[in-house]
Protein backbone atom coordinates (compact mmCIF):
# COMPACT_ATOMS: atom_id res chain seq x y z
CA UNK A 1 0.00 0.00 0.00
CA UNK A 2 0.95 3.68 -0.31
CA UNK A 3 1.98 5.34 2.48
CA UNK A 4 -0.14 8.95 2.93
CA UNK A 5 2.21 12.07 3.23
CA UNK A 6 3.18 12.37 6.39
CA UNK A 7 1.86 15.41 8.91
CA UNK A 8 3.97 18.23 8.65
CA UNK A 9 4.66 19.68 12.09
CA UNK A 10 4.47 23.45 13.23
CA UNK A 11 6.27 25.48 15.74
CA UNK A 12 2.93 25.04 18.07
CA UNK A 13 1.97 21.34 17.09
CA UNK A 14 5.00 19.64 17.38
CA UNK A 15 4.63 18.32 20.98
CA UNK A 16 1.19 16.62 19.74
CA UNK A 17 2.31 14.81 17.17
CA UNK A 18 6.13 13.51 19.45
CA UNK A 19 3.64 12.33 22.22
CA UNK A 20 1.64 10.38 19.55
CA UNK A 21 4.66 8.97 18.59
CA UNK A 22 4.83 7.86 22.25
CA UNK A 23 1.67 6.32 22.22
CA UNK A 24 0.26 9.42 25.17
CA UNK A 25 -2.75 11.42 23.39
CA UNK A 26 -1.69 14.88 25.09
CA UNK A 27 -3.99 17.82 25.37
CA UNK A 28 -3.55 21.60 25.90
CA UNK A 29 -5.35 22.68 29.25
CA UNK A 30 -5.95 26.60 29.18
CA UNK A 31 -4.88 27.79 32.93
CA UNK A 32 -6.98 30.48 32.74
CA UNK A 33 -10.48 29.22 32.05
CA UNK A 34 -9.78 25.56 31.58
CA UNK A 35 -10.73 24.42 28.97
CA UNK A 36 -8.98 21.70 27.24
CA UNK A 37 -8.00 22.00 23.01
CA UNK A 38 -6.00 19.10 20.88
CA UNK A 39 -4.94 20.82 18.23
CA UNK A 40 -2.16 22.91 19.73
CA UNK A 41 -2.80 26.72 19.47
CA UNK A 42 -0.37 29.78 20.83
CA UNK A 43 -3.40 31.07 22.92
CA UNK A 44 -6.90 29.77 24.07
CA UNK A 45 -9.78 29.85 21.70
CA UNK A 46 -12.24 30.64 24.21
CA UNK A 47 -10.32 33.02 26.24
CA UNK A 48 -7.47 34.24 23.98
CA UNK A 49 -5.06 33.61 27.72
CA UNK A 50 -2.01 32.20 26.82
CA UNK A 51 -1.06 30.22 29.82
CA UNK A 52 -1.39 26.53 28.62
CA UNK A 53 -0.03 23.65 30.35
CA UNK A 54 -0.05 20.38 28.71
CA UNK A 55 -2.11 17.48 30.27
CA UNK A 56 -2.18 13.31 28.98
CA UNK A 57 -5.22 12.14 28.25
CA UNK A 58 -6.61 8.45 28.70
CA UNK A 59 -8.40 9.31 24.94
CA UNK A 60 -11.82 8.11 25.87
CA UNK A 61 -14.72 9.86 24.49
CA UNK A 62 -18.08 9.82 22.59
CA UNK A 63 -19.15 10.06 18.37
CA UNK A 64 -20.26 13.59 17.59
CA UNK A 65 -20.52 12.87 13.92
CA UNK A 66 -18.62 10.46 11.44
CA UNK A 67 -18.46 9.81 7.13
CA UNK A 68 -17.86 6.73 5.74
CA UNK A 69 -15.45 7.33 3.18
CA UNK A 70 -16.94 5.06 -0.05
CA UNK A 71 -14.87 6.23 -2.89
CA UNK A 72 -11.21 7.64 -2.13
CA UNK A 73 -9.71 11.06 -3.19
CA UNK A 74 -5.89 10.10 -2.47
CA UNK A 75 -3.98 6.75 -3.78
CA UNK A 76 -2.72 5.96 -0.26
CA UNK A 77 -6.48 5.32 1.02
CA UNK A 78 -7.71 3.60 -2.72
CA UNK A 79 -7.34 0.11 -0.64
CA UNK A 80 -9.02 0.82 2.58
CA UNK A 81 -12.40 2.43 1.42
CA UNK A 82 -14.86 2.33 3.11
CA UNK A 83 -13.56 3.73 5.75
CA UNK A 84 -14.90 5.83 8.39
CA UNK A 85 -13.79 9.12 9.90
CA UNK A 86 -15.44 10.31 13.50
CA UNK A 87 -15.04 13.28 15.03
CA UNK A 88 -14.83 12.24 18.85
CA UNK A 89 -15.79 14.24 21.93
CA UNK A 90 -12.89 13.86 24.14
CA UNK A 91 -14.02 13.13 28.38
CA UNK A 92 -11.95 16.20 29.32
CA UNK A 93 -14.28 18.54 26.41
CA UNK A 94 -11.45 18.75 23.50
CA UNK A 95 -12.67 17.41 19.77
CA UNK A 96 -10.43 15.44 17.78
CA UNK A 97 -10.79 13.68 14.69
CA UNK A 98 -9.71 9.81 13.76
CA UNK A 99 -10.84 6.63 12.09
CA UNK A 100 -12.82 4.68 13.56
CA UNK A 101 -10.71 0.95 13.55
CA UNK A 102 -12.18 -1.08 10.76
CA UNK A 103 -15.39 -3.26 12.12
CA UNK A 104 -16.73 -0.63 14.16
CA UNK A 105 -20.03 -0.62 13.17
CA UNK A 106 -22.74 0.25 13.74
CA UNK A 107 -21.72 3.83 14.25
CA UNK A 108 -24.12 6.12 16.61
CA UNK A 109 -23.53 9.38 17.95
CA UNK A 110 -22.82 8.92 21.12
CA UNK A 111 -20.83 5.84 20.95
CA UNK A 112 -17.93 5.31 23.61
CA UNK A 113 -14.67 5.13 22.42
CA UNK A 114 -11.24 5.11 22.79
CA UNK A 115 -7.70 6.06 21.78
CA UNK A 116 -5.42 3.81 19.46
CA UNK A 117 -2.07 4.77 18.43
CA UNK A 118 -1.50 3.29 15.07
CA UNK A 119 2.17 3.29 13.97
CA UNK A 120 3.32 4.51 10.12
CA UNK A 121 7.30 4.61 9.32
CA UNK A 122 7.89 8.09 10.24
CA UNK A 123 4.66 9.40 12.17
CA UNK A 124 1.86 7.78 14.40
CA UNK A 125 -1.62 8.41 14.06
CA UNK A 126 -4.29 8.70 16.27
CA UNK A 127 -7.68 6.08 15.89
CA UNK A 128 -10.29 4.82 17.81
CA UNK A 129 -12.03 1.90 18.83
CA UNK A 130 -15.30 1.13 20.52
CA UNK A 131 -14.69 1.26 23.78
CA UNK A 132 -14.53 -2.15 25.83
CA UNK A 133 -17.51 -1.29 28.52
CA UNK A 134 -19.68 0.19 25.07
CA UNK A 135 -20.47 -3.05 23.85
CA UNK B 1 -26.44 56.45 -1.49
CA UNK B 2 -27.71 52.90 -2.03
CA UNK B 3 -25.52 50.11 -4.31
CA UNK B 4 -26.95 48.11 -7.06
CA UNK B 5 -26.47 45.11 -9.02
CA UNK B 6 -26.59 46.24 -12.58
CA UNK B 7 -25.65 43.45 -15.26
CA UNK B 8 -24.45 39.73 -15.48
CA UNK B 9 -22.14 38.04 -17.23
CA UNK B 10 -21.46 34.51 -17.68
CA UNK B 11 -18.96 32.05 -20.22
CA UNK B 12 -20.28 28.70 -20.96
CA UNK B 13 -19.88 26.07 -18.59
CA UNK B 14 -18.49 23.33 -19.61
CA UNK B 15 -15.85 20.24 -18.75
CA UNK B 16 -13.13 21.76 -21.00
CA UNK B 17 -13.09 25.08 -21.81
CA UNK B 18 -9.90 25.31 -23.78
CA UNK B 19 -9.43 28.47 -22.74
CA UNK B 20 -7.05 30.53 -20.39
CA UNK B 21 -8.62 30.86 -16.57
CA UNK B 22 -7.68 34.82 -17.77
CA UNK B 23 -9.82 34.42 -21.06
CA UNK B 24 -12.95 33.22 -18.97
CA UNK B 25 -12.52 36.25 -16.71
CA UNK B 26 -12.69 38.49 -19.16
CA UNK B 27 -15.35 37.50 -21.05
CA UNK B 28 -17.31 37.22 -18.06
CA UNK B 29 -16.12 40.64 -16.90
CA UNK B 30 -16.86 42.25 -20.80
CA UNK B 31 -20.50 40.16 -21.10
CA UNK B 32 -21.71 42.09 -17.45
CA UNK B 33 -20.76 45.71 -18.63
CA UNK B 34 -22.44 44.92 -21.97
CA UNK B 35 -25.43 43.46 -19.97
CA UNK B 36 -25.61 46.49 -18.09
CA UNK B 37 -25.04 48.48 -21.39
CA UNK B 38 -21.72 50.07 -20.30
CA UNK B 39 -18.86 51.39 -22.02
CA UNK B 40 -15.72 49.18 -20.71
CA UNK B 41 -13.70 52.35 -19.69
CA UNK B 42 -15.91 53.13 -17.30
CA UNK B 43 -15.28 49.85 -14.76
CA UNK B 44 -12.97 51.58 -12.12
CA UNK B 45 -13.01 48.09 -9.78
CA UNK B 46 -12.69 44.73 -10.24
CA UNK B 47 -12.59 42.38 -7.19
CA UNK B 48 -12.02 38.74 -7.18
CA UNK B 49 -11.69 35.41 -5.57
CA UNK B 50 -9.65 32.55 -5.22
CA UNK B 51 -8.24 29.16 -4.11
CA UNK B 52 -4.83 27.87 -4.17
CA UNK B 53 -4.31 29.97 -6.83
CA UNK B 54 -6.88 28.39 -9.27
CA UNK B 55 -7.75 32.19 -10.57
CA UNK B 56 -6.50 35.23 -12.12
CA UNK B 57 -5.86 38.62 -10.64
CA UNK B 58 -7.52 41.75 -10.61
CA UNK B 59 -5.08 43.20 -12.51
CA UNK B 60 -4.81 40.52 -15.36
CA UNK B 61 -8.08 41.17 -15.64
CA UNK B 62 -8.27 45.07 -16.07
CA UNK B 63 -5.16 44.56 -18.48
CA UNK B 64 -7.23 42.67 -20.81
CA UNK B 65 -10.23 44.86 -20.16
CA UNK B 66 -7.93 47.78 -21.47
CA UNK B 67 -9.06 49.96 -18.13
CA UNK B 68 -7.86 53.58 -18.15
CA UNK B 69 -7.75 52.99 -14.18
CA UNK B 70 -8.65 50.94 -11.10
CA UNK B 71 -9.89 52.74 -8.20
CA UNK B 72 -10.69 49.33 -6.31
CA UNK B 73 -8.48 46.30 -6.97
CA UNK B 74 -8.70 43.28 -4.46
CA UNK B 75 -7.89 39.60 -4.83
CA UNK B 76 -9.39 37.19 -1.43
CA UNK B 77 -8.29 33.90 -0.85
CA UNK B 78 -11.76 32.55 -0.23
CA UNK B 79 -13.79 30.02 -0.98
CA UNK B 80 -17.25 29.87 -1.25
CA UNK B 81 -18.02 32.54 2.01
CA UNK B 82 -16.93 35.00 -0.33
CA UNK B 83 -19.35 35.74 -3.44
CA UNK B 84 -22.25 37.54 -0.99
CA UNK B 85 -19.08 39.21 1.03
CA UNK B 86 -17.31 40.92 -1.99
CA UNK B 87 -20.52 42.20 -3.94
CA UNK B 88 -20.98 43.82 -0.04
CA UNK B 89 -17.71 45.32 -0.19
CA UNK B 90 -17.88 46.81 -3.30
CA UNK B 91 -21.40 47.96 -2.77
CA UNK B 92 -19.82 49.82 0.20
CA UNK B 93 -17.30 51.33 -1.73
CA UNK B 94 -19.62 52.56 -4.18
CA UNK B 95 -21.60 53.75 -1.36
CA UNK B 96 -18.38 56.00 -0.26
CA UNK B 97 -17.91 57.48 -3.45
CA UNK B 98 -14.47 55.26 -3.77
CA UNK B 99 -15.45 53.41 -6.49
CA UNK B 100 -18.49 53.81 -9.64
CA UNK B 101 -18.47 50.77 -11.32
CA UNK B 102 -17.35 47.49 -10.03
CA UNK B 103 -16.91 44.52 -11.53
CA UNK B 104 -16.58 41.11 -8.82
CA UNK B 105 -16.20 37.79 -10.44
CA UNK B 106 -15.51 33.92 -10.19
CA UNK B 107 -13.43 32.34 -13.34
CA UNK B 108 -12.16 28.70 -12.54
CA UNK B 109 -11.19 26.03 -15.21
CA UNK B 110 -12.59 23.81 -12.25
CA UNK B 111 -13.23 20.64 -14.07
CA UNK B 112 -9.81 20.56 -16.48
CA UNK B 113 -7.62 22.27 -14.59
CA UNK B 114 -7.60 22.96 -10.24
CA UNK B 115 -9.95 21.29 -8.48
CA UNK B 116 -11.42 22.69 -5.85
CA UNK B 117 -13.24 19.34 -4.45
CA UNK B 118 -10.73 17.32 -4.52
CA UNK B 119 -8.24 20.47 -3.85
CA UNK B 120 -5.62 20.08 -0.08
CA UNK B 121 -6.11 23.61 1.19
CA UNK B 122 -2.43 24.45 2.97
CA UNK B 123 -3.04 25.59 6.13
CA UNK B 124 -2.41 25.05 9.62
CA UNK B 125 -5.01 22.86 9.99
CA UNK B 126 -4.09 20.19 6.77
CA UNK B 127 -1.31 18.32 9.23
CA UNK B 128 -4.95 16.62 11.01
CA UNK B 129 -6.47 16.13 7.94
CA UNK B 130 -4.90 14.78 4.95
CA UNK B 131 -2.68 12.10 6.56
CA UNK B 132 -5.87 10.49 7.91
CA UNK B 133 -7.69 10.58 4.43
CA UNK B 134 -10.14 13.51 5.93
CA UNK B 135 -8.93 14.81 2.92
CA UNK B 136 -11.56 16.14 0.77
CA UNK B 137 -13.77 19.22 0.95
CA UNK B 138 -17.25 17.35 0.75
CA UNK B 139 -16.60 15.08 3.60
CA UNK B 140 -16.16 18.25 6.31
CA UNK B 141 -19.86 19.37 4.75
CA UNK B 142 -20.87 15.76 5.21
CA UNK B 143 -19.87 15.56 8.88
CA UNK B 144 -21.83 18.69 9.27
CA UNK B 145 -24.98 16.72 7.10
CA UNK B 146 -24.48 13.72 9.25
CA UNK B 147 -24.81 15.48 12.96
CA UNK B 148 -27.32 18.07 11.07
CA UNK B 149 -30.07 15.17 9.82
CA UNK B 150 -29.61 13.09 13.55
CA UNK B 151 -30.22 16.24 15.77
CA UNK B 152 -32.85 17.64 13.84
CA UNK B 153 -34.94 14.03 13.10
CA UNK B 154 -34.13 14.36 9.24
CA UNK B 155 -32.31 11.69 6.68
CA UNK B 156 -31.07 10.83 3.63
CA UNK B 157 -34.25 11.51 1.48
CA UNK B 158 -34.15 14.96 2.74
CA UNK B 159 -31.20 15.60 0.90
CA UNK B 160 -32.60 13.68 -2.08
CA UNK B 161 -35.87 15.98 -1.89
CA UNK B 162 -33.24 18.86 -2.34
CA UNK B 163 -31.76 17.41 -5.27
CA UNK B 164 -34.46 16.54 -7.09
CA UNK B 165 -36.27 19.57 -6.43
CA UNK B 166 -32.90 22.03 -8.25
CA UNK B 167 -32.75 18.97 -11.11
CA UNK B 168 -36.21 20.12 -11.67
CA UNK B 169 -35.00 23.68 -12.45
CA UNK B 170 -31.87 22.82 -14.30
CA UNK B 171 -33.83 20.79 -16.99
CA UNK B 172 -35.27 24.14 -18.02
CA UNK B 173 -31.84 26.08 -17.88
CA UNK B 174 -29.14 25.97 -20.67
CA UNK B 175 -26.54 27.08 -18.51
CA UNK B 176 -26.92 24.19 -16.05
CA UNK B 177 -24.36 21.42 -16.67
CA UNK B 178 -26.28 18.07 -14.92
CA UNK B 179 -29.90 19.14 -17.26
CA UNK B 180 -31.08 15.35 -17.06
CA UNK B 181 -34.26 14.99 -14.59
CA UNK B 182 -33.97 13.23 -11.23
CA UNK B 183 -36.26 10.99 -9.29
CA UNK B 184 -35.92 10.14 -5.32
CA UNK B 185 -35.49 6.61 -6.62
CA UNK B 186 -32.91 7.27 -8.60
CA UNK B 187 -30.97 8.98 -6.11
CA UNK B 188 -31.56 6.49 -3.63
CA UNK B 189 -30.06 3.94 -6.23
CA UNK B 190 -26.45 6.17 -6.51
CA UNK B 191 -23.77 4.67 -4.68
CA UNK B 192 -22.46 6.46 -1.66
CA UNK B 193 -19.49 8.72 -2.29
CA UNK B 194 -18.82 10.35 1.29
CA UNK B 195 -21.94 8.78 3.54
CA UNK B 196 -24.63 10.75 4.02
CA UNK B 197 -23.31 12.40 0.26
CA UNK B 198 -24.27 10.52 -3.32
CA UNK B 199 -23.13 12.35 -6.63
CA UNK B 200 -26.16 13.95 -6.48
CA UNK B 201 -25.45 15.65 -3.65
CA UNK B 202 -22.35 17.16 -4.71
CA UNK B 203 -22.09 19.90 -7.21
CA UNK B 204 -21.25 19.37 -10.61
CA UNK B 205 -17.64 20.83 -11.04
CA UNK B 206 -17.05 22.92 -14.07
CA UNK B 207 -14.65 25.35 -16.40
CA UNK B 208 -16.31 29.01 -16.83
CA UNK B 209 -16.50 32.39 -15.33
CA UNK B 210 -19.06 34.41 -13.71
CA UNK B 211 -19.23 38.29 -12.93
CA UNK B 212 -21.86 40.99 -11.48
CA UNK B 213 -21.44 44.39 -11.72
CA UNK B 214 -21.99 46.72 -9.07
CA UNK B 215 -22.68 50.33 -9.10
CA UNK B 216 -25.27 52.95 -7.65
CA UNK B 217 -28.82 53.26 -7.39
CA UNK B 218 -28.79 56.01 -9.14
CA UNK B 219 -26.78 55.21 -11.89
CA UNK B 220 -28.44 52.15 -12.62
CA UNK B 221 -31.80 53.26 -13.31
CA UNK B 222 -30.03 55.12 -16.50
CA UNK B 223 -28.84 51.45 -17.47
CA UNK B 224 -30.27 48.62 -19.56
CA UNK B 225 -31.61 46.53 -17.14
CA UNK B 226 -33.64 47.21 -14.01
CA UNK B 227 -31.67 47.56 -11.20
CA UNK B 228 -31.21 44.69 -8.19
CA UNK B 229 -30.87 46.62 -4.97
CA UNK B 230 -28.08 45.36 -2.95
CA UNK B 231 -30.47 46.17 0.29
CA UNK B 232 -28.28 44.68 2.79
CA UNK B 233 -25.26 42.40 2.79
CA UNK B 234 -23.45 40.84 6.00
CA UNK B 235 -20.38 38.41 6.29
CA UNK B 236 -20.09 36.30 9.94
CA UNK B 237 -17.71 33.99 11.11
CA UNK B 238 -18.87 32.56 14.50
CA UNK B 239 -16.60 32.16 17.53
CA UNK B 240 -13.68 29.51 16.73
CA UNK B 241 -13.55 29.57 12.81
CA UNK B 242 -10.45 27.33 12.65
CA UNK B 243 -7.10 27.68 11.65
CA UNK B 244 -7.84 27.63 7.51
CA UNK B 245 -10.88 26.62 5.24
CA UNK B 246 -11.12 23.19 6.35
CA UNK B 247 -10.52 23.35 9.93
CA UNK B 248 -13.87 22.67 11.40
CA UNK B 249 -12.62 20.96 14.86
CA UNK B 250 -13.55 23.84 17.21
CA UNK B 251 -17.15 24.25 16.17
CA UNK B 252 -19.41 23.85 18.77
CA UNK B 253 -22.59 22.48 17.07
CA UNK B 254 -22.65 21.31 13.35
CA UNK B 255 -26.66 21.52 12.97
CA UNK B 256 -25.84 25.95 12.43
CA UNK B 257 -23.82 27.67 10.41
CA UNK B 258 -23.05 30.84 9.63
CA UNK B 259 -26.86 31.55 8.23
CA UNK B 260 -28.04 31.60 11.66
CA UNK B 261 -25.69 34.38 13.04
CA UNK B 262 -26.47 37.08 10.14
CA UNK B 263 -29.72 35.87 9.58
CA UNK B 264 -30.89 38.48 12.41
CA UNK B 265 -28.20 41.47 10.96
CA UNK B 266 -29.22 40.82 7.50
CA UNK B 267 -32.83 41.27 7.53
CA UNK B 268 -32.82 44.00 10.48
CA UNK B 269 -30.74 45.93 7.81
CA UNK B 270 -33.08 46.15 4.72
CA UNK B 271 -35.49 46.34 7.62
CA UNK B 272 -37.65 43.18 6.52
CA UNK B 273 -38.47 39.96 8.14
CA UNK B 274 -37.88 35.97 6.54
CA UNK B 275 -41.78 36.14 5.04
CA UNK B 276 -41.02 38.60 3.00
CA UNK B 277 -38.37 36.53 1.40
CA UNK B 278 -39.75 36.07 -2.83
CA UNK B 279 -37.18 34.05 -3.58
CA UNK B 280 -34.35 32.30 -2.45
CA UNK B 281 -30.54 31.21 -3.74
CA UNK B 282 -28.99 29.43 -1.39
CA UNK B 283 -25.35 28.68 -1.80
CA UNK B 284 -25.26 24.44 -2.09
CA UNK B 285 -21.57 22.59 -2.89
CA UNK B 286 -23.52 20.35 -1.23
CA UNK B 287 -27.46 19.53 -0.57
CA UNK B 288 -27.53 19.76 3.15
CA UNK B 289 -25.88 23.71 2.99
CA UNK B 290 -29.73 24.25 1.63
CA UNK B 291 -31.44 22.74 4.35
CA UNK B 292 -29.04 24.35 6.93
CA UNK B 293 -29.40 27.49 5.82
CA UNK B 294 -33.58 27.42 5.50
CA UNK B 295 -33.77 26.92 8.30
CA UNK B 296 -30.44 28.95 9.71
CA UNK B 297 -31.93 32.09 8.30
CA UNK B 298 -35.34 31.17 9.35
CA UNK B 299 -37.46 30.37 5.57
CA UNK B 300 -38.50 27.66 7.73
CA UNK B 301 -38.69 25.90 11.21
CA UNK B 302 -35.56 23.88 12.63
CA UNK B 303 -35.82 20.44 11.85
CA UNK B 304 -38.49 21.45 8.85
CA UNK B 305 -36.53 21.93 5.40
CA UNK B 306 -36.62 18.66 4.35
CA UNK B 307 -40.19 18.52 4.27
CA UNK B 308 -40.45 22.34 2.97
CA UNK B 309 -38.56 21.34 -0.02
CA UNK B 310 -40.80 17.79 -0.29
CA UNK B 311 -43.93 19.61 -0.29
CA UNK B 312 -43.26 21.62 -3.37
CA UNK B 313 -42.49 24.68 -1.25
CA UNK B 314 -39.13 25.55 -2.96
CA UNK B 315 -40.65 24.52 -6.73
CA UNK B 316 -41.63 27.76 -8.87
CA UNK B 317 -45.19 28.02 -8.03
CA UNK B 318 -44.67 26.98 -4.30
CA UNK B 319 -43.91 29.74 -1.62
CA UNK B 320 -40.77 30.14 -1.98
CA UNK B 321 -39.04 29.18 -5.15
CA UNK B 322 -35.26 28.69 -4.27
CA UNK B 323 -32.31 27.51 -5.99
CA UNK B 324 -33.80 28.39 -9.50
CA UNK B 325 -31.11 27.63 -11.31
CA UNK B 326 -30.43 24.29 -10.44
CA UNK B 327 -28.39 25.49 -7.42
CA UNK B 328 -24.11 24.42 -7.99
CA UNK B 329 -25.94 21.15 -7.31
CA UNK B 330 -26.72 21.08 -11.06
CA UNK B 331 -25.86 24.58 -12.90
CA UNK B 332 -22.14 24.01 -12.55
CA UNK B 333 -19.61 25.22 -9.65
CA UNK B 334 -18.70 28.50 -10.19
CA UNK B 335 -18.32 28.91 -6.25
CA UNK B 336 -21.52 30.23 -5.67
CA UNK B 337 -20.75 33.57 -8.48
CA UNK B 338 -23.58 32.13 -10.27
CA UNK B 339 -26.09 31.68 -7.57
CA UNK B 340 -25.44 35.47 -7.15
CA UNK B 341 -26.22 36.18 -10.69
CA UNK B 342 -29.10 34.28 -10.39
CA UNK B 343 -30.70 36.04 -7.78
CA UNK B 344 -29.86 39.13 -9.95
CA UNK B 345 -31.78 37.85 -12.83
CA UNK B 346 -34.96 36.86 -10.68
CA UNK B 347 -34.81 39.99 -8.84
CA UNK B 348 -35.07 42.08 -12.30
CA UNK B 349 -37.22 39.63 -13.93
CA UNK B 350 -35.19 38.06 -16.15
CA UNK B 351 -35.42 34.47 -14.78
CA UNK B 352 -37.07 33.17 -18.59
CA UNK B 353 -38.84 29.79 -18.05
CA UNK B 354 -37.25 29.80 -14.22
CA UNK B 355 -38.53 33.16 -13.42
CA UNK B 356 -40.49 33.22 -9.89
CA UNK B 357 -43.65 35.15 -9.93
CA UNK B 358 -42.89 37.04 -7.13
CA UNK B 359 -39.36 38.71 -7.18
CA UNK B 360 -39.31 41.87 -5.29
CA UNK B 361 -36.75 40.18 -2.28
CA UNK B 362 -34.04 37.54 -3.03
CA UNK B 363 -31.67 36.55 -0.29
CA UNK B 364 -28.44 34.87 -1.38
CA UNK B 365 -25.97 32.86 0.57
CA UNK B 366 -22.32 32.36 -0.43
CA UNK B 367 -20.78 29.63 1.74
CA UNK B 368 -20.90 26.39 4.08
CA UNK B 369 -19.76 26.17 7.72
CA UNK B 370 -18.27 28.23 10.01
CA UNK B 371 -18.48 31.57 8.13
CA UNK B 372 -20.27 33.27 4.78
CA UNK B 373 -21.86 35.89 3.76
CA UNK B 374 -25.77 36.67 2.51
CA UNK B 375 -27.58 39.73 0.24
CA UNK B 376 -30.89 40.67 0.23
CA UNK B 377 -31.68 42.16 -3.03
CA UNK B 378 -34.81 43.95 -3.85
CA UNK B 379 -36.53 45.24 -6.89
CA UNK B 380 -35.20 48.71 -7.53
Amino acid sequence: MTEPTPPEPDQDSASFWTALAEHRLVLERCTACGRHRAAPVPACPWCASTGTEQVESPGDGRVYSWVTVHRSFGAPFADQVPYTIALIDLTEGARVLGRLEAGTSPVHAGLAVSARFFDHPSWTELRFAPAPEAS
Amino acid sequence: MTAAIAGVGYTEFSKASGRSVLDLARAACEAAVADAGLPLGAVDGIVGFSLMHDSVPSQAVATVLALPQLRLGLDVELGGQAPCHLVGLAASMVETGQADHVLVYRAMNGRSGARVGTMQFAGLGAQYRYPIGYDAYLMYVAMWARRFLLETGQDDDDLGAVAVAQRQYATTNERAYRRAPLTLEQYRAEPYVVEPFRASDCTVEVDGACAVLVTSLDRARDLRQPPAVVAASVYRAGPRPGLDIGDHLLWDDYTRNYTSLLADELFGRAGLEPTDVHVAEIYDCFSSTVLIGLEGLGLCERGTSGAFVRSGATALDGRLPTNTHGGLLAEGYLHGMNTVAEAVLQVQGRGGDRQAPRHDVAVVTSGALMDGSALLLTAG
